[in-house]
């Protein structure tokens, strides 16, 4: 031990440089090892300076902690716990040196003696890094679970559903075949999953799995069910199924969103739909837009009013509503008017979507004050637009200073890409190559 | 000129061709006070391209489809708006819009490049080493349009003189900027930005932004344009440029460099006979002293297809392929004849 921090009493003066904290601590103890340290900075010698080194260890808990100490730190219940039925369904520990070898890992490296032969034919076969294997790691996870009954597997972010952790807004698949006819094309996905239970005099409490699921061709072909049964994959089977004998076909404009703003009620529920520009997408609650996708409409927006989470009560009062539609042509007939579309896009020239089919319109348009388009199928009633309360901090003073900071700034990265676009100001590379020092 | 009768249905969105008989009439006209040993490049084109009948003819091949012309824009997203409206009441409104879209099809005129500026107004010698730079003078005066605008430069030797184009570009876009227009010329018209546009198909976008950015009688407007105009024709993609306001300056341009052959056969194929009718006349006018131009004075009842037909004899450089046009469109309404019988 000695000679070694004589070693290093003699790198320390020729480097001059602070002791390296991670292994070795400086420390002014006065029963430490006493060492003399010469300094060559500034080829000032400090004359014998005292240094004292402890000699003290961070070490990591890697070694010091078993394995079952720390699979216990993250499932392990406490006895007390245990009494009151906690972590009876908490996971098992997994045995992690299964399905590793010695000497193969991540980085895929070939170690002569260790993972390969030391001489391959004639030849010496060197250290070297071979390409990542990507399967290695779902090989492993295959020979981890097959010990065990749990299987973990990675579902895509987008088929997890509403919250990644239930069953709602997970696909379930196409309903299933009733003799030769196929239901191609379709898509079922879960809207409600949950326990129900009721006394029965025989059997007590009894418990059965309530499923209600939408189906559809995303082609205006869609419906939906409620069905009931002892287990969870019966009763989603079920709905969806039920759901599949219980299609109706929803008009919608130009394949992509709805003919007209309107608004459904179902017992507390109700919802706004309004019409959308095409490219809009689907901005509606996420039962609304389930069922949106569903059916294939694409761009769409709805405001749930009232009770927003019955999702049976919501799918009824949204279906109702886009079977009430009345499409242009219908419209048109009924009004004895011609439907125009302007389009900001089409520099609002008038685009006629639907004229009446006897060829003629009445003589006197449309006389009404206030007559609004949006607000035709709202029987009577007009929607309360309030308007967005501007927030708190618009009251204060800084943020008028800061706005009045800002407005100097308003052009300013527009105009620094033209003239990064026109060469007049140099790259963000060449930038950063200027910055740099000369040496 | 036979201002051109507007169909009041929207079905037909197309300008009504001038009757056969007002046609046929036409193509025994044509003065020929052009002297033909003059070259092409410097022969004025401007006083033809404004000619009121040309003009017309012109806009009579472009044609005028209005969905085309309000097209899909690149606007923020906002949702239709949507009228119940009488016949009458949809007709104003058909109307209206259409004006607003007619302005949009006004041709930029096809000119030659401008002449550079090198007036000397005063030499004041005494003036010399009073100042390091240039000092420019102009009238900014409300209303004064940008090219009487008056423009000097004193330069640091004491000369006055008045300003050159390209200053005097630079003062107007000052003073009085265009909407769009750039202080600099952008990157896209330089030349291998310029062959990669085109290598893309972008020609309208290149020609609408050409004709922001430069005057008409600017060279660089003359290059971009003419690039892209060669480049259409190699490609054959006439079609791109229907319904916009570059159709009649394109025409015009492979008229006045003799080089209609593959636009006419593109017509023809198209079945546009009308239009190939009204290229052949405005070939006509634009070279009096042409060929066909000689023939068709002498013999005035032709139909539109012998007109063709002499065309394909006497001026074109592709006679082949034209005639095969030609047969095959002759095929093709005869089986719609017998097809209709």
């Amino acid at each position: 031990m000695a000679s070694v921090l004589h070693g290093l009493a003699a790198t320390l003066a020729r480097t001059s440089s602070a002791c390296h904290g991670n292994i070795w601590r400086c420390q002014p103890s006065s029963h430490s090892l006493n060492l003399v340290v010469q300094g060559i900075q500034g080829r000032q010698t400090v004359a014998r300076t005292p240094v004292q080194l402890t000699v003290c260890r961070n070490v990591s808990f890697v070694g010091k902690v078993t394995a079952d100490d720390l699979w216990g730190g993250v499932y392990g219940v406490s006895n007390a716990g245990r009494k009151r039925g906690r972590g009876k369904r908490a996971r098992k520990k997994t045995d992690l040196n299964r399905g590793q070898i010695i000497g193969v890992g991540k980085n895929n490296m070939v170690w002569p003696g260790l993972n390969a032969p030391v001489i391959k034919g004639k030849e010496v076969v060197n250290i070297k890094q071979l390409p990542p294997d990507p399967e290695r790691e779902s090989r492993m996870m295959e020979m981890r679970d097959r010990g065990s009954q749990f299987r973990s597997f990675k579902v895509p972010a987008l088929q997890r559903g509403w919250t990644g952790a239930k069953f709602p807004g997970t696909s379930v698949g196409p309903p299933d075949p009733v003799g030769d006819y196929k239901f191609e094309g379709f898509d079922s996905r879960v809207l409600e999953f949950k326990l129900v239970t009721n006394m029965t005099g025989n059997l007590g409490r009894k418990q059965r799995f309530s499923s209600f699921v939408v189906t559809g061709n995303k082609n205006g072909l869609a419906g939906f069910a409620l069905a009931k049964a002892p287990n969870a994959k019966a009763s989603l089977r079920k709905a969806k199924n039920m759901a599949a004998q219980r299609l109706r076909y929803i008009e919608r404009y130009d394949n992509h969103t709805v003919f007209h703003n309107f608004y459904s009620k179902e017992k507390q529920t109700a919802v706004f739909v309004y019409k959308a520009a095409k490219g809009s997408g689907l901005t509606c609650h996420r039962a609304v837009k389930t069922i949106c996708e569903v059916i294939g409409i694409q761009d769409m927006s709805a405001k749930v009013e009232g009770s927003t989470t019955n999702v049976q009560n919501l799918t009824k009062a949204f279906f109702a509503g886009l079977q009430r539609q009345e499409t242009h042509q219908e419209l048109a007939d009924r009004v004895k008017l011609n439907v125009v579309e302007f389009r900001p896009d089409m520099d609002n020239i008038p685009l006629v979507v639907a004229r009446p089919q006897d060829g003629k319109t009445r003589e006197v348009g449309v006389k009404e004050e206030g007559f609004n388009f949006e607000h035709l199928y709202y029987g009577g009633k007009v929607p309360l637009y309030r308007p967005k309360a501007p927030p708190f901090y618009t009251k204060f003073k800084s943020w008028h200073i800061k706005n009045r900071y800002l407005v100097k700034m308003r052009n300013q990265r527009h105009a620094q890409l033209e003239r990064l676009a026109l060469g007049i100001e140099p790259s963000y590379e060449e930038k950063k190559r200027r910055a740099r020092a000369l040496r | 000129m036979a201002a051109p009768a507007m169909r009041t249905s929207f079905a037909l969105r197309r300008f009504i061709r001038r009757s056969h008989a007002i046609r046929t009439a036409l193509y025994c006209t044509g003065s020929s006070n052009t002297p033909e040993n003059s070259t092409q490049a410097s022969r004025d084109p401007l006083p033809v391209f404004m000619k009121e009948e040309v003009q017309t003819l012109l806009r009579n091949m472009t044609g005028f489809d209005i969905v085309r012309v309000a097209g899909p824009q690149k606007v923020p997203l906002r949702k239709p708006r949507y009228k119940l409206l009488t016949d009458e009441e949809l007709e104003q409104y058909q109307q209206s819009a259409e004006n607003r879209m007619k302005y949009r099809m006004q041709m930029a005129p096809f000119m030659k490049a401008r002449e550079p500026i090198k007036e000397v107004l005063s030499l004041d010698p005494e003036l010399q080493g009073l100042e390091n730079n240039k000092y420019i003078f102009t009238d900014i005066t409300f209303g004064v349009k940008d090219r009487q605008r008056f423009v000097v430069v004193r330069e640091p030797d004491g000369t006055l003189r008045k300003a050159s184009w390209e200053e005097r570009d630079r003062i107007n876009q000052i003073y009085s900027p265009v909407e769009g227009r750039q202080f600099r010329n952008p990157p896209m018209f330089e030349e291998e930005n310029l062959e990669a546009l085109l290598k893309n198909h972008k020609y309208v976008h290149v020609l609408d932004m050409a004709c922001v950015q430069f005057e008409p009688d600017n060279p660089e407007y003359i290059r971009v344009t003419h690039r892209t105009f060669e480049a259409i024709d190699s490609a054959h993609s006439y079609e791109d440029l229907r319904s916009t306001r570059h159709f009649g300056s394109m025409a015009f341009y492979y008229v006045w460099y003799k080089k209609i052959d593959y636009l006419l056969m593109d017509m023809i194929n198209r079945e546009l006979v009308t239009d190939a009718g009204d290229l052949v006349r405005l070939y006509c006018i634009t070279h009096p002293d042409s060929a066909i131009a000689q023939q068709l004075k002498t013999d005035t009842a032709s139909d539109l297809i012998s007109v063709l037909k002499t065309f394909c004899s006497v001026e074109a450089s592709h006679k082949g392929q034209l005639e095969l046009a030609i047969q095959g469109y002759e095929e093709k309404t005869r089986s719609k004849a017998t097809a209709n019988s």
